[in-house]
């Protein structure tokens, strides 16, 4: 256990086929040496939150260009708690007006990840993340 | 690095709630024995543990080259074996980066179940660089999942080429899946994934030169098949699940033969 891959869930949520963001996403933390589970478009919360739970990830990222996270995060983050893994930090990524991010934070998003964000940031957060997703579940 | 009282202490619990059917549990003991190494001694011990007194499951290869349809063929046999009433578990490998040691697993791009069947569980695993089309400890989660109590175990192989034959060693039927025009007549005739096959769907069906690939594959096996007979060949249409019933018969068939062979 001493070294092993980050282990990543990237999803896209509910009805938005924009997926080139995520495809990048996917690659550059590929490249950053993780394991990315790349479940496709059009994920239900708990589809999301099952995958999660049986891949083990450490994170997961859902990109949301559909203006519908206010009432699709919190669905995400009950289904993972259903799940047991509530503990797991989620990323969203994708279009959300500034205005949202602090209620997203409340609900218990970890990062919020807008447009203009560089890869190396959007690499360094997972990493910061899992490191601490890990050491959390190890206690 | 941890003291090792505690990770005793730690396999001890998960022991525990994996025994009570704790499907979190069976999740993060696959990723301790994928990660190996430092503790792939206590894992095996606690697998004998853990296994005992269990039914085995049937363990089904799905090998072929990359996109030839495994995935797919994979979610068309998890679809078919829940209507059937049977639980099963499908362990997708992809290949990891040799640089980077990252991989993108995609498989349950294609995969599709209702999250709130229990009957199911899908595991993505990278090979981090192992040869042979599976991971180094592919045997060992392959028992995990037996011993959780799948009634049946599938095990998609990475894109394979002519000679990644782990999946002989660790499936007890391998099915090789290939595409119409995939290659003339002597691409099979090379030595490898033919040997090992003991079902070969041809998949993709619907495409022009489906007959033609199932009846050069048939002579090809008529000639090589001697006194045991041929490997069974059937066309089929994983993205519809056309044939895949008559794919899983051959399945049951393959499977009775060889715990007949192999003593």
């Amino acid at each position: 256990m001493t070294d092993r891959p980050i282990r990543v869930v990237l999803a896209k949520l509910g009805l938005d086929g924009h997926d080139r963001g995520i495809r990048v996403v996917a690659r550059v933390l590929r490249d950053a040496g993780m394991e990315v589970i790349y479940t496709g478009l059009w994920q239900t919360a708990r589809h999301v939150a099952r995958a999660v739970a049986d891949e083990d990830a450490d994170t997961v990222g859902i990109s949301l260009l559909s203006g519908a996270h206010l009432t699709l995060v919190p669905d995400l983050i009950d289904a993972l708690r259903a799940e047991g893994v509530g503990h797991v930090p989620v990323v969203i990524g994708g279009i959300v007006p500034d205005g949202d991010v602090p209620v997203l934070e409340k609900m218990g998003v970890a990062r919020v990840l807008g447009p203009g964000t560089t890869l190396e940031r959007i690499v360094g957060s997972f990493r910061e993340l899992a490191a601490a997703s890990r050491a959390g579940q190890r206690r | 690095m941890k003291d090792p009282a505690s990770q005793a202490d730690r396999l001890r619990a998960l022991a525990e709630r994996f025994r009570a059917g704790d499907r979190r549990a069976l999740a993060q003991l696959i990723s301790l024995t994928d990660d190996g190494a430092d503790h792939s001694a206590e894992i095996r011990s606690l697998l004998d543990t853990l296994a005992a007194g269990k039914r085995s499951a049937l363990k089904v290869g799905i090998t072929g080259s990359a996109g030839a349809g495994k995935s797919t063929l994979a979610a068309a046999l998890i679809r078919h074996r829940r209507a059937a009433g049977r639980s099963v578990a499908l362990l997708a490998c992809d290949p990891a980066s040799p640089i980077t040691g990252g991989a993108l697993l995609g498989d349950r791009i294609r995969i599709e179940y209702d999250p709130a069947d229990q009957g199911v569980f899908v595991r993505s695993i990278a090979t981090r660089g192992a040869a042979g089309g599976l991971p180094p400890n592919a045997d060992a989660i392959v028992r995990l999942l037996e011993a959780f109590g799948y009634d049946e175990v599938l095990i998609e192989t990475v894109g394979a080429g002519q000679d990644q034959l782990a999946i002989r060693g660790v499936a007890d039927v391998v099915v090789l899946v290939v595409t119409p025009s995939a290659g003339d007549e002597v691409q099979w005739q090379k030595a490898g994934l033919l040997e090992i096959a003991d079902v070969i769907a041809v998949n993709k069906s619907d495409l022009p030169g489906a007959d033609a690939t199932a009846a050069s594959l048939r002579e090809m096996l008529d000639i090589s098949g001697g006194d045991a007979g041929r490997q069974p060949v059937v066309k089929i249409t994983a993205a519809t699940g056309q044939g895949v019933d008559e794919l899983w018969g051959m399945v049951e068939i393959a499977r009775r033969t060889r715990s007949r062979n192999t003593p």
